[in-house]
């Protein structure tokens, strides 16, 4: 049974925040969540390898050739805080 | 509905214009902005492009898809037009580039009337997701269109459009195709490029259209379709196969345990389909689809941990809304930015990676994967294609399925199947049920057998 | 009884690659003067954009492989390692985990102590983050010039001993890297990154102790003395009966001191997983075979082959080989020589090590600008071992040589320094100055032998300075022990 220290500590990794009271909520909807997934330990999968990819492809390889930019103005055309040059961000305190 | 490959006669013997067309669908889409299937509209610019295509008729020089009217999800990128994927998060934000599908329809003389609304980053599937309002089903308003790419099923089936694209990661294109009685096909994975198809799971996303007939459907297919060298996972169109004849051809079909979960009418449908094509002198084999209960985890276990990573590029930082904090930005832009669905996929996703818990979720659902797609291939050696329910029911009510998460997750079991073996599927519409509200049905075929799939889909 | 320990320490050094573009887009990896001017929708981490594979970083991560020894993994695959952070675009870096194409590799080091062999337990692809400026603004600033930049990071495995040790490892490795001309290797300029992994343990204990990681290690003297200082600490932490603590340390150049790093106490789940965007990368056979015989032969090898084949002292070698452009001009000035054989080899090492090597140093020029052509300086080390000039005369020869495109034979000619080397005529000169000098030759019959160098001199003097003095020397010692005259 999953606690709701557990979905704090997933919540922290995954850089989100929740209310106590949203917590309570979450934390029960993801046990639910959880025990519905785990139906995948049913599964017999011994001596099955992982599937990563659907098509084995292989050694899809771009030449190094360099191509255009775009300009430092459209890169940061969308950027909450910014300067002529520069993203801007806080600096992280402690 | 309006067909772009019946229009194209009209247009090509020019007894309608393309911007005549494009007239009657912005005054349609605001005739129905109650069914909010569109984010954003592109009034100004499609109307140059429509002109641009009478001219090109005019000329003699038109396109395969000269003044194709096309709407894009929300979740691909249309340089000019801004992308939300029905999120707070992407507010005001504005793509650099085009993506490769929605590019080569455009050179293909497709004209973009605008963005369609969908669920919150295509994770939904029922379109109530979207930070920017329900859509609604134009069959009937009180109920969901599905999802996650509501918009575009409705824009096709309320004549807003002549086609439009959507992303189909778990159902999201064949599922509200079913709902809203329009063709929905997701291709085999790679033959159409993701290349500019924001990310959500980036094993099982697919690029496909909707369109009111098979033929429409293929036609926009066929340009988009091929390998892409900015998409590494981009595979070349499989080889025109020669079209065996219905006659002859082994259709799988399953067994009634399979589907005693569906609405009686889904069944009823579902067994006037296999009559149909078995008076058309096709082989009907029943067959077992295996480890189906492990379908919708191994799905909701991949999808979500992909995610989980696809979406932390969402921080504030260099485009989209920032959620100001003296504490921490980022936090504070993901937990104001992101809806509930979107944060619980997020979070269930970082578990299932998480150390501790990696081995027996995310592993093992690859392992599982992989049994699915060897049980297909198996299959496949039986039949040729097989022929199965899109979805257990027909369109629900809005609001019907909000209290528990698990059980709109239940609504994908038809459609996660072929984005897990990565194999083509497309549902085709085969009429109402008594309550009027469309059905439809879902082919299967085995990877690369696109081609085979939209002509058996046409029969059925 | 006082307790010995021993030091083990592991490297791992990022070594960023001078390909033309970066590792999964077609950005320029330049040095660019502006910010965010080598930027697109890829490696800005947009929505819906997609990594291409640069062909080169594979085959220079599998050279840099073969180059120490290392296996080649047939088939290896990317994964996403998870983390957020201003510079790092999409939230993730694409890495190589389980799977590193090169691993169980080894380098052999020239120790004070006799060569020594440091495993190399793997060698994986990666991409570099942005850059995050914090003293400029109020705010942090980012840079994504970087971002995307391809990486190869070569973990030794923790078999080196002393700082020293580290030193020389961290030098062989700049070297290969130099010679396959993959990496510009500067530690300063952060070509060349490398962090280090130290614990101790009593000499004898077969188990770790706890390590710490020291970063921030960005000159080949902060290497050195970093490890030194951090081994110091760690043994006197013990020693005081208090525990080494697994953290991460920066070297802080100017207190001289290790000290930990101010971080968020949040442990690091990466949660790496099978990168999907990536295909596999299959390296077979022959692909392989092409690699390895497209290798330059590297430093070691030349430095030995140097020692076998032109008779050159160990120093010599080193000094020679550590840059492969010297190496190679080296090797075609001895090509142009007449006189072959070891005594001219020695000669053209020595105007190398010296006249030619002042000129790079002062005027920062490599040695294909330094003003002469490898045929030039053979051609001066034939005039002085045929006897043509003196040694002495070279000097001058060469300072007139920089510059110009003329042979020391037409330099001799026109600077009049052709040396005296006529026998009957030193002969003559030799015999006209013992009997003008008689009171000196019977000193030197007496016992003042220092005198010969007094005769040579007159004889050089009388010859307007142009004697071949060797010459000289030897027809005067031969007169001078013939009988009384």
């Amino acid at each position: 049974m999953i606690d709701k220290h557990e979905v704090a500590s997933i919540a922290s990794l995954a850089r989100l925040q929740f209310s106590d009271e949203d917590l309570t909520t979450f934390t029960h909807q993801f046990g639910r969540i959880v025990d519905y997934i785990g139906a995948i330990t049913q599964l017999d999968v011994a001596g099955v390898e992982p599937m990563t990819h659907v098509h084995d492809v292989v050694n899809v390889l771009r030449d190094d050739v360099a191509g255009t930019s775009i300009s430092t103005a459209e890169a940061l055309s969308n950027a909450p805080k910014k300067n002529d040059a520069f993203f801007k961000v806080p600096k992280v305190l402690g | 509905m309006i067909s772009f490959t019946e229009d194209r006669q009209r247009f090509l013997d020019g007894s309608l214009s393309v911007s005549q067309r494009v007239e009657q669908c912005l005054a349609a889409i605001a005739n129905q902005a109650q069914l909010n299937a569109f984010l954003h509209v592109d009034a100004d610019g499609v109307r140059a492009a429509a002109a641009a295509s009478d001219e090109r008729y005019r000329a003699g020089l038109a396109r395969p898809l000269e003044g194709c009217i096309l709407a894009v999800k929300d979740n691909m990128s249309v340089k000019g037009m801004p992308m939300t994927c029905a999120s707070r998060i992407l507010e005001g934000f504005m793509p650099l580039y085009t993506a490769t599908a929605v590019e080569r329809l455009i050179d293909a003389g497709a004209v973009v009337i605008g963005k369609t609304n969908m669920d919150e980053f295509a994770m939904g599937s029922s379109n109530e997701t979207s930070a920017y309002g329900v859509v609604r089903n134009p069959h009937d308003p009180s109920r969901v269109p599905g999802g996650s790419s509501g918009g575009s099923a409705v824009a096709v089936a309320a004549g807003l459009c002549h086609a439009s694209l959507g992303s189909d990661t778990g159902g999201s294109i064949r599922q509200p195709a079913a709902f809203c009685g329009v063709v929905g096909f997701k291709p085999t994975y790679g033959v159409v490029s993701r290349y500019g198809l924001t990310a959500f799971a980036s094993s099982l996303d697919h690029v496909g259209p909707f369109a009111p007939t098979m033929a429409d459907a293929q036609a926009v297919f066929d340009v988009m379709a091929g390998a892409d060298a900015m998409d590494s996972t981009s595979v070349p169109t499989p080889e025109a196969q020669p079209m065996p004849p219905i006659d002859g051809l082994k259709v799988g079909v399953l067994e009634e345990s399979y589907i005693t979960g569906c609405d009686q009418d889904i069944q009823d449908a579902y067994a006037a389909a296999i009559e149909k094509l078995r008076q058309m002198g096709a082989t009907i084999v029943p067959v077992q689809l295996q480890h189906e209960q492990a379908w919708v985890p191994t799905y909701f276990i991949l999808a979500t941990a992909e995610a989980s990573s696809n979406l932390a590029r969402f921080d504030g930082v260099r485009y989209g809304k920032r959620f100001e904090s003296d504490v921490d930005i980022v936090t504070e832009t993901r937990s104001r930015g992101f809806g509930t669905e979107v944060q619980r996929r997020i979070m269930l996703g970082t578990y299932v990676l998480s150390s501790g818990y990696h081995d027996a979720y995310y592993t093992r659902a690859q392992k599982a994967r992989r049994l699915i797609a060897d049980m297909y291939n198996n299959v496949f050696t039986q039949v040729d294609v097989i022929l199965l329910p899109t979805t257990p029911t027909s369109a629900f009510e809005i609001g019907a399925k909000q209290s528990d998460p698990v059980a709109m997750w239940l609504s994908d079991y038809y459609t996660v199947s072929a984005n897990i073996a990565g194999i083509p599927a497309v549902s085709v519409p085969v009429g109402t049920d008594t309550a009027g509200l469309p059905i439809g049905l879902q082919v299967q075929g085995p990877v690369f057998a696109d081609a085979m799939v939209l002509a058996v889909a046409a029969q059925v | 009884m006082q307790t010995t320990y021993e030091a083990i320490i592991g490297l791992e050094v990022h070594a960023q690659l001078k390909t033309s573009s970066k590792a999964f887009c077609a950005c320029s990896t330049t040095y660019g003067a502006m910010p965010n001017v080598n930027v697109c929708p890829v490696c800005l981490g947009h929505p819906g954009t997609l990594p291409v594979l640069n062909r080169n970083l594979v085959e220079w991560i599998v050279k840099m492989g073969l180059a120490t020894n290392c296996h080649i993994r047939e088939r290896s695959s990317f994964s996403r390692k998870n983390y957020f952070y201003s510079d790092l675009p999409k939230g993730y870096q694409i890495s190589q985990f389980a799977d590193p194409i090169c691993y169980g590799g080894s380098v052999e080091i020239e120790t004070e102590e006799g060569p020594k062999h440091i495993g190399i337990t793997r060698i994986h692809m990666e991409e570099d983050s942005g850059k995050s400026i914090h003293d400029l603004d109020i705010d942090t600033l980012v840079d994504l010039n970087r971002a995307g930049v391809p990486l190869i990071e070569i973990v030794s495995e923790p078999d080196i001993r002393t700082a020293r040790e580290a030193y020389l490892y961290l030098q062989h490795i700049r070297q290969i890297l130099v010679y396959l001309d993959i990496c510009d290797g500067n530690l300063e300029e952060g070509s060349l990154r490398c962090d280090a992994n130290i614990s101790i343990r009593p000499v004898g204990q077969t188990t770790f102790g706890t390590k710490t990681e020291v970063k921030n290690l960005n000159s080949f003297r902060n290497v050195e003395k970093a490890i030194q200082f951090e081994i110091a600490r760690q043994i006197a932490l013990v020693e005081g009966g208090a525990a080494v603590q697994q953290v991460t340390m920066l070297w802080d150049a100017s207190r001289q001191e290790t000290r930990v790093m101010r971080s968020k106490e949040q442990a690091h789940d990466y949660r790496y997983f099978a990168e999907p965007d990536l295909v596999h990368v299959v390296v077979d056979e022959s692909w392989k075979q092409r690699l390895h015989s497209a290798l330059p032969e590297l430093g070691l090898a030349k430095r030995r082959r140097f020692v076998s084949q032109f008779g050159l002292p160990a120093y010599d070698a080193a000094v020679l080989t550590d840059d492969a452009e010297v190496a190679a001009w080296y090797e075609a000035s001895c090509a142009h020589l007449n006189a072959q054989g070891p005594e001219a080899y020695k000669a053209v090492s020595n105007w190398i090590m010296t006249d030619v090597m002042r000129i790079m140093g002062q005027n920062k020029v490599s040695i294909s600008n330094a003003g002469l052509s490898p045929e030039q300086l053979a051609s001066l080390v034939d005039v002085v071992q045929d006897g043509t000039i003196s040694s002495k005369s070279a000097k001058d020869v060469f300072a007139a040589m920089l510059g110009t495109t003329k042979t020391a034979s037409e330099l001799v000619q026109e600077l009049g320094l052709r040396q005296e080397s006529d026998e009957g005529l030193l002969r003559q000169l030799v015999e006209d100055v013992l009997r003008d000098n008689p009171d000196n030759l019977e000193k030197y019959r007496g016992g003042k032998s220092n005198l010969l160098g007094f005769f040579v001199g007159q004889v050089i003097k009388r010859s307007g300075g142009s004697a071949n003095p060797a010459l000289v020397t030897s027809i005067m010692k031969e007169a001078l022990e013939q009988p009384t005259m």
